[in-house]
């Protein structure tokens, strides 16, 4: 059976796509993985100067996940195209930007734009300042519009598990972005026992991991079931090839894989083999398994 | 097989590996059933198909370590510098990665910490060392040292002492700080040295005193 997917006219050879962040620009993870494996590549978050990211500590444990708050640490726009120009063409090229204002983000995806299949916008980055963009919904606006101005590439608008997806999913529709990645670490905290103050500097940090995967699955369905031409890319908690259908069966064209890839890179190999032996065994293309749970599912 | 201490503060696990590692790597180590994320531990030997790591008790992995089998990643990290003569520190189980370089390379001097007996007791010191106990500190011993080239491993307190100490001489620090995906991918295990900041995972875990900035982190 079938896993290529297409997505706002770009075609996935299977429905993974790694996350912004954890595989930075790919340099170590195709050490482990060949880019023919997967769907597709999103690069960690360019903005346009260098950002040093956070002090550490920025990683907690935690029992079926992590806490972190790395804070965006990337070379700037200028360092990351002498990178860009070497990212691997065997699978979909998402380059992923970032920044404080819409000119931010108008900027680097004007200069990035050549090297990328798809552009996501990173609006809801748990761990920079005080507020994410996805809070302030005319920011949001703003800089969806300021991206679509500059670029015909598809834009994917990167959203934040703590505001409404609906709100912002209606946002990124009017803006014409097409696909909406649901989405980013959820913000959380953790204090320390010893000292009585939060482990991190910057107080929250971003969760993710399996403990966060009926959060966003529940949050893909609502999407889904309001908005059913958007194309959504589930991002949560996926450890396996069960995951990916559970996630397109609540309505994600695509699914994303941060955590797990960073613990273990290789298992992207066994997990799209798993998924292809599961699609066989359910005799389906893994288009038709797209939101199925909305149509009363197997009948 | 996991072998714990008298009061089973410390475990010393030993596992079955043909490969290579040298003195300053690192393994990850989790369990089929978790922790989630695999932890990083440093080899404390590896000798006759067989790789050991120190582990002190009480982090998540140890409710996992008698009940599912372990899986092993690595070696990850750089080795240590092989130096002439080195005088070698350690803090608590930062003995780990000391004891792998003195079976390996051999030392000039040695000062051990341990916050008590119970680890002293429970791995292999050379005779020809100082161990010293809370609270009394290495730093105490190792300031009368006159050797140049110097390994410290422990807690980032110790590891401030020394460098205070002794970071004119040539001083190598093995750094810790939590990570997650151990090959320089994530970002997390960050210092901040004279070049910018740097990973533990893949630009360390070994870092000159002279060039990494031990106050750059919130505790």
């Amino acid at each position: 059976m079938d896993l290529s997917v297409i997505v706002d006219g770009v075609k996935f050879k299977n429905p993974i796509v790694t996350a912004s962040g954890p595989l930075g620009f790919g340099d170590e993870f195709f050490k482990y993985v060949s880019a023919e494996k997967i769907g597709g590549f999103t690069t960690k978050t360019v903005t346009p100067k260098p950002i040093q990211g956070n002090i550490p500590p920025r990683i907690l444990y935690l029992e079926n996940g992590l806490l972190n708050s790395i804070g965006l640490q990337n070379p700037g726009v200028e360092k990351f195209k002498e990178i860009a120009a070497s990212l691997p063409k065997e699978c979909v090229k998402i380059i992923s930007v970032g920044g404080e204002r819409p000119e931010d983000f108008a900027e680097v995806t004007s200069k990035i734009e050549e090297f990328a299949d798809m552009i996501e916008i990173n609006l809801s980055c748990p761990n920079i300042g005080g507020k994410t963009i996805s809070s302030d919904f005319e920011l949001t606006k703003s800089v969806l519009a300021s991206c679509r101005e500059v670029t015909k590439k598809p834009l994917i608008a990167k959203i934040s598990p703590d505001v409404d997806p609906l709100i912002q999913s209606r946002i990124a529709i009017d803006a014409g972005v097409k696909i909406v990645n649901i989405g980013n670490s959820i913000q959380g905290m953790r204090i320390n026992l010893k000292t009585g103050r939060p482990f991190l500097k910057g107080v929250k940090g971003g969760l993710s991991g399996p403990a966060f995967m009926p959060v966003i699955l529940w949050k893909v369905y609502q999407v889904k079931d309001a908005f059913p031409d958007l194309s959504i890319i589930g991002l949560g908690g996926v450890r396996n090839a069960s995951d990916i259908i559970e996630y397109a069966m609540a309505g994600s064209s695509l699914v994303g894989i941060g955590t797990q890839f960073m613990i273990n890179p290789s298992s992207a190999v066994r997990i799209v083999d798993d998924l292809q032996n599961k699609i066989d065994s359910l005799k389906m293309n893994f288009a038709d398994l797209i939101g199925i749970s909305h149509r009363g599912g197997f009948i | 097989m996991l072998k714990r201490s008298a009061k089973g503060s410390y475990i010393l696990l030993d596992l079955p590996y043909e490969g290579k590692a040298l003195p300053g790597q690192f393994f990850t180590i989790t369990t089929s059933l978790g922790p989630y994320i695999p932890r990083p531990f440093s080899v404390y030997d590896l000798k006759d198909g067989k790789i050991s790591f120190l582990i002190k008790s009480g982090g998540e992995i140890e409710k996992f370590l008698d009940r599912a089998p372990v899986i092993m990643n690595g070696p990850f990290g750089n080795p240590l510098p092989e130096l002439k003569d080195p005088l070698l520190i350690s803090g608590g189980v930062g003995y780990a990665p000391i004891h792998f370089y003195i079976s390996k390379y051999g030392f000039g001097e040695l000062v051990a910490g341990f916050a008590d007996e119970e680890l002293f007791d429970f791995v292999d010191i050379p005779g020809s060392s100082v161990s010293v106990f809370d609270p009394t500190t290495p730093i105490e011993i190792v300031k009368f040292s006159t050797l140049e080239n110097i390994i410290a491993c422990g807690p980032i307190e110790m590891l401030k002492s020394v460098k205070k100490a002794l970071g004119q001489r040539s001083l190598y620090l093995i750094m810790e700080e939590k990570m997650a995906c151990a090959r320089g991918m994530c970002e997390g295990c960050a210092v901040m040295t004279s070049d910018g900041v740097k990973f533990v995972c893949k630009d360390g875990p070994t870092f000159k005193a002279s060039e990494v900035d031990l106050e750059w982190t919130y505790l």
